[in-house]
């Protein structure tokens, strides 16, 4: 089962969100996602994500402004990117 | 039980876990060459070279080479994430197991210490190498089921009898070193079948039993109790010769391993798939050897002298070897070749067609790679083997005929398995044509 | 109210439960009782993926904001599962026992590890990203198998 972690940086001060969250990322075990509350968009955070091989959808919050839904790539990884089975 | 999530999607090219599988069945035929070759000299004590190396080939050449395939597959899944590099260390730990195995059993059955020594350098390069990799996924902290916790203490059980083989193996290849080697042979032995191999075969059980018999999920005490019963009492039964710690220990691993084995039978007994099934019949083998090994075991550890054993006192640790390594460990990895083997075929190329639907109505199903039908034959041959064995340890004179049924135990596996991964290579050609 | 992974786990069970059935009648030849099995199965089936495609994936998709990801892949299992199920009712029709058994065992394990994925990630994410999850479920507990 699946599970979030919450992070709610919607009063914080830069740079304290990007850290905070990378950090969090950093320790998030293999069955855990992450919903990441701000106040607006974290813009430079995307390509991170992405390098970090991590997936994420950005929408309207409830408790913040805006809720950033991050979650591992590995769980939607499609059937056409599997590795050549002939290796 | 709460399974962990799994992430199936990380798989590693087939080409990882099949080389693995090709091998092992050949180390099979290897141990019943051994016995035919040697006779009734193998059964003759529990010291016999030929039975140790025959054994190993067993244990190492199969149970290891099997075992050892399959975590590559497994470990990905149930953690999450995949084996660094999986891919490109294959080929050295594959290389170094089989040289290693040969080398050392060879060494053993011939009473050469260079051979030992050289089977020690490979099989320790083969561990260090896979055993690093593997750690550092499963010991990582996360929370986990009574699975991923089952297979932590599976895997702590491994490096114990590695490390416990390697003195052994060490004495044996340089005497000089005096090393007292014998005293540690049950521990050995108890840590490698006991911990290691029932360890890791009641965390994947417990998985893999309900999602694909469709049964009712293993009962949560069972599931979360056992594997740390029995650890418990294997690390009671190697750090201590105090009678209470004797009793303890053995009662503990003993009875962890009948309630196991009788828990998985009736998980299966209440199995919604009714079809025959060879895997859920050498589940069954082996529930019922071990439901009958684990008095044996108790009996041999707390009152050994028990004066109306039917077993001579020379013949209960022959016995109780032939049960928990032919009986139950290699049943339980046999059978579930079976279904590994096609099952990754199958999913194999399933996940190829998708990029070419049009494909998918030709590929084989997973039966075309090894029917239900040799399977069960399969099973068969094995429950002959295992009968042959089990006499040769009361009767040497029937040894020869244990050896041949090896043979053709482990032959027929070969044969299948070699089957299966050729009608695969060839759908992945044609497959490849279409594109 | 039950939970969305509750309802939906319990409706992965029942259609696993109906393929073993249909196994059952198969490998004994019992045609009649195995046609109507598949039926039951066929209906469950495309119950359960209509559950999911026109609600509950719908409402995972608003609640994170976009289309694409885990439902992404879980609609295109969907379609290879339709594709084998095509194959099967060809092998029932034509009361082709050793092919209806091999094609069951493939679907099967088709199946199970989709449902994993959804057990384990896709549901547990929905019931704590989705805010109505309750009309999500009585939405999906009004949506019956067509009777066959």
């Amino acid at each position: 089962m699946v599970r979030a972690r919450i992070l709610d940086v919607s009063g914080l001060e830069p740079p304290q969100p990007m850290i905070l969250v990378l950090e969090l990322l950093r320790s998030l075990a293999p069955d855990e996602y992450v919903v990441f509350r701000h106040r607006h968009e974290p813009r430079p955070l995307y390509p991170i994500l992405g390098e970090l091989g991590f997936a994420w959808r950005v929408r309207e919050g409830r408790a913040a402004p805006i809720e950033v839904v991050i979650w591992p790539a590995a769980w939607d990884r499609g059937p056409e990117d599997q590795q050549d089975p002939r290796g | 039980m709460k399974p962990l999530p799994l992430a199936l999607d990380d798989l590693p090219p087939f080409r990882v876990p099949l080389r693995f599988f090709l091998t092992a069945p050949l180390f099979g035929v290897l141990a019943g060459i051994v016995v035919i070759v040697e006779g009734e000299t193998v059964f003759a004590s529990r010291w016999s070279p030929a039975l140790i190396g025959a054994t190993h080939l067993l244990t190492l050449g199969w149970l290891a080479m099997v075992m050892i395939g399959a975590l590559f597959q497994v470990v990905p899944v149930l953690s999450g994430r995949g084996i660094p590099a999986a891919a490109r260390v294959a080929a050295p730990v594959h290389l170094a197991l089989t040289l290693g195995t040969l080398g050392l059993a060879y060494g053993l059955v011939a009473s050469s210490p260079n051979l030992v020594a050289l089977g020690l350098g490979g099989l320790l390069a083969a561990f260090l190498l896979f055993g690093g990799l593997l750690a550092w996924r499963v010991l990582r902290p996360s929370r986990g089921g009574g699975a991923l916790v089952t297979i932590r203490f599976a895997v702590l059980a491994l490096f114990a009898t590695v490390a416990l083989g390697a003195w052994m193996a060490a004495g044996i290849a340089w005497p000089s070193l005096g090393i007292p080697y014998r005293a540690s042979t049950d521990s050995h032995a108890r840590f490698g079948l006991f911990g290691w191999v029932l360890l890791l075969v009641m965390g994947v059980s417990q998985q893999v039993v309900p999602m694909f018999h469709v049964t009712p999920p293993f009962p949560a005490a069972i599931a979360r109790g056992c594997g740390v019963t029995v650890f418990g009492g294997l690390i009671l039964l190697a750090t201590s010769d105090a009678r209470l710690a004797v009793v303890i220990g053995a009662s503990a691993t003993a009875s962890a391993s009948l309630a196991w084995a009788i828990a998985l039978l009736a998980v299966l007994a209440k199995r919604k798939r009714r079809r025959t099934d060879a895997t859920v019949r050498a589940w069954q083998l082996a529930c019922w050897v071990l439901i009958g090994t684990a008095p044996i075991a108790w009996q041999i550890a707390v009152v050994p002298d028990l004066p109306i054993s039917f077993v001579a006192r020379h013949q209960q640790a022959l016995l109780l070897g032939v049960l928990v390594v032919l009986g139950f460990c290699v049943t339980v990895v046999l059978g579930m070749l079976q279904k590994i083997v096609p099952f990754l075929a199958f999913t194999h190329l399933q996940r190829r067609a998708l990029k070419n639907p049009a494909a998918i109505p030709l590929l084989p199903a997973m039966e075309d790679f090894v029917s239900t039908r040799t399977a069960t034959i399969q099973i068969a041959i094995h429950a002959t083997a295992i009968a042959l064995t089990i006499a040769a340890a009361f009767e040497p004179a029937v040894a020869r005929a244990a050896g041949a049924a090896l043979c053709v135990d482990f032959a027929f596996c070969a044969v299948n398995l070699t089957r299966a991964a050729l009608r695969y290579r060839r759908v992945v050609a044609s497959v490849a044509e279409r594109e | 109210m039950t939970t969305i992974s509750a309802f939906m786990t319990g409706d992965h069970r029942a259609c696993d439960a109906q393929l073993a059935d249909l196994e059952s009648h198969v490998e004994a030849s019992r045609w009649p009782q195995a046609r109507t099995a598949w039926a039951a199965f066929g209906a469950a089936m495309r119950c359960h993926f209509r559950r999911e495609e026109e609600i509950l994936f719908l409402a995972f998709e608003r609640a994170t904001g976009g289309g694409g990801g885990p439902t992404y892949v879980m609609r295109m299992e969907h379609e290879q599962m339709r594709a084998a199920f095509g194959q099967l009712d060809v092998a029932v029709r034509a009361e082709d026992k050793k092919r209806v058994l091999a094609l069951s065992e493939s679907l099967m394990v088709l199946i199970q590890q989709h449902n994993m994925k959804e057990e384990q990630i896709l549901y547990p994410m929905a019931e704590q990203l989705v805010e109505d999850g309750d009309r999500v479920v009585g939405e999906m507990q009004a949506l019956r198998p067509e009777s066959s």
